[in-house]
């Protein structure tokens, strides 16, 4: 409190001082509110983008159940050079997951080429052989393209001709009790059974899309025993190759083994949350996983809708 | 994941609301900032001022408060600094 009149005027000098100050926080706060709505906005824009790329997949096909979990290394971003998709044909349903060279933003548009194809092409191609060299031709015409228009992002890899997608292609007919599989230089799959973990590494990997063209080998697939309660994984390297501050990898058996009975939508969540802890949080690369298993019943809300809570 | 969801994919990155990012404290600061203004300039007349108390009052409630409150806020701390001159 100020005696007046004493120190009066500079009692007063203060006081409209302090009112300025107050009331200049007025427009601040506008402004504050104003550049919060424009980044909202921006966010959504992006979220909507990046599920144009990367679209929900439905959990239930008849009786066989998928789920997906993925993890972008950028924390900005939804989608980074990982990439999965699933297909119900009549073929069976088809799984495909895949890893763009590189990471980030710019294997976006490697993304979405490869994703939009075969989410076509799973349809009407009968072979998984077939479906692979689709592929791998529509991969290659996006990298010339790409190159074409001087799309190759900051490494210009398309240009460089280094840009390459190593995938892999399941599929599970309806009525059968297979799996088959078909890997394109990709990591391996683990498939569980009873209580055997098995990883399959294909006799054939094969080169990665975008350079079958150089691909001397045969182009097949491989078939295994997939029977009601079987789980097949498939992941990228962001999986394999994470690694601890001490550099040792991790490996997925032990929490797969624990978690693969409880269904798939909890391994992605288990194994998820397993690399997250494993490095302490912080993704050195894009994470994908997928996982399905054939149960012995279609769920009893059919399997395309929500069950009523 | 519950397993009855109907799909699977990306997780959403959809943003916090403010109010879920800030410290649950930063919601009562501005008034508790007043109060201590008072609190301060009050009994000691002449010695202290309570401005500085009241100007971070203000601007904390612009970075935490809808435009309604902080016109509040900005309010009540013209009220407070001529009590203060009194």
């Amino acid at each position: 409190m100020r005696h007046l009149p004493s120190d009066g005027q500079h009692a007063v000098v203060d006081y409209v001082a302090l009112v300025v100050l107050a009331w200049a926080t007025v427009p601040l706060c506008r402004l504050r509110l104003f550049l919060r709505d424009q980044l909202l906005g921006a966010q959504r824009v992006a979220e909507s983008a990046q599920r144009a790329v990367l679209p929900p997949v439905r959990s239930w096909w008849g009786n066989t159940w998928v789920a997906v979990r993925y993890e972008a290394a950028s924390a900005a971003a939804s989608v980074g050079g990982d990439l999965y998709a699933a297909e119900h044909t009549s073929y069976g349903v088809r799984l495909l997951i895949g890893d763009v060279r590189g990471k980030g933003l710019n294997s976006i548009p490697s993304v979405a080429a490869l994703v939009g194809s075969f989410h076509e092409a799973a349809h009407h191609t009968p072979t998984l052989p077939e479906l692979a060299r689709h592929l791998d031709q529509a991969v290659t015409r996006h990298i010339r393209e790409a190159a074409a228009v001087g799309g190759g992002g900051e490494g210009g890899d398309e240009a460089s001709g280094e840009h390459f997608i190593t995938a892999a292609v399941a599929q599970i007919p309806d009525d059968g009790t297979e799996v088959r599989l078909i890997s394109r230089g990709h990591c391996p799959a683990f498939l569980v059974s009873g209580t055997v973990l098995r990883v399959w590494e294909p006799e054939h990997p094969g080169m990665p899309l975008g350079l079958g063209e150089f691909d001397t080998g045969p182009w097949v697939d491989e078939v295994r025993p997939f029977g009601p309660g079987s789980l097949l994984l498939l992941c990228t390297d962001g999986l394999l190759e994470a690694r601890d501050a001490g550099g040792r990898f991790y490996t997925p058996d032990e929490d797969l083994l624990r978690s693969w009975r409880h269904g798939p939508a909890t391994v992605v969540d288990r194994l998820a949350q397993a690399v997250h802890t494993h490095t302490d949080g912080v993704l050195a690369d894009d994470l994908a996983l997928v996982a399905v298993t054939r149960a012995e019943h279609a769920p009893p809300w059919g399997g395309a809708e929500p069950a009523p809570p | 994941m519950s397993p009855n969801r109907a799909t699977t994919g990306l997780t959403s990155h959809a943003p916090q609301s403010e109010s879920d990012l800030l410290p649950r404290w930063t919601r009562f600061a501005p008034l508790v900032l007043v109060v201590l203004g008072l609190a301060i300039d009050l009994p000691t007349p002449g010695a202290y001022s309570g401005d500085v108390f009241l100007i971070l009052s203000s601007m904390i409630a612009a970075c935490v408060y809808s435009l309604r409150a902080v016109v509040w806020v900005a309010a009540l701390n013209s009220v407070a600094g001529l009590v203060f001159l009194l």
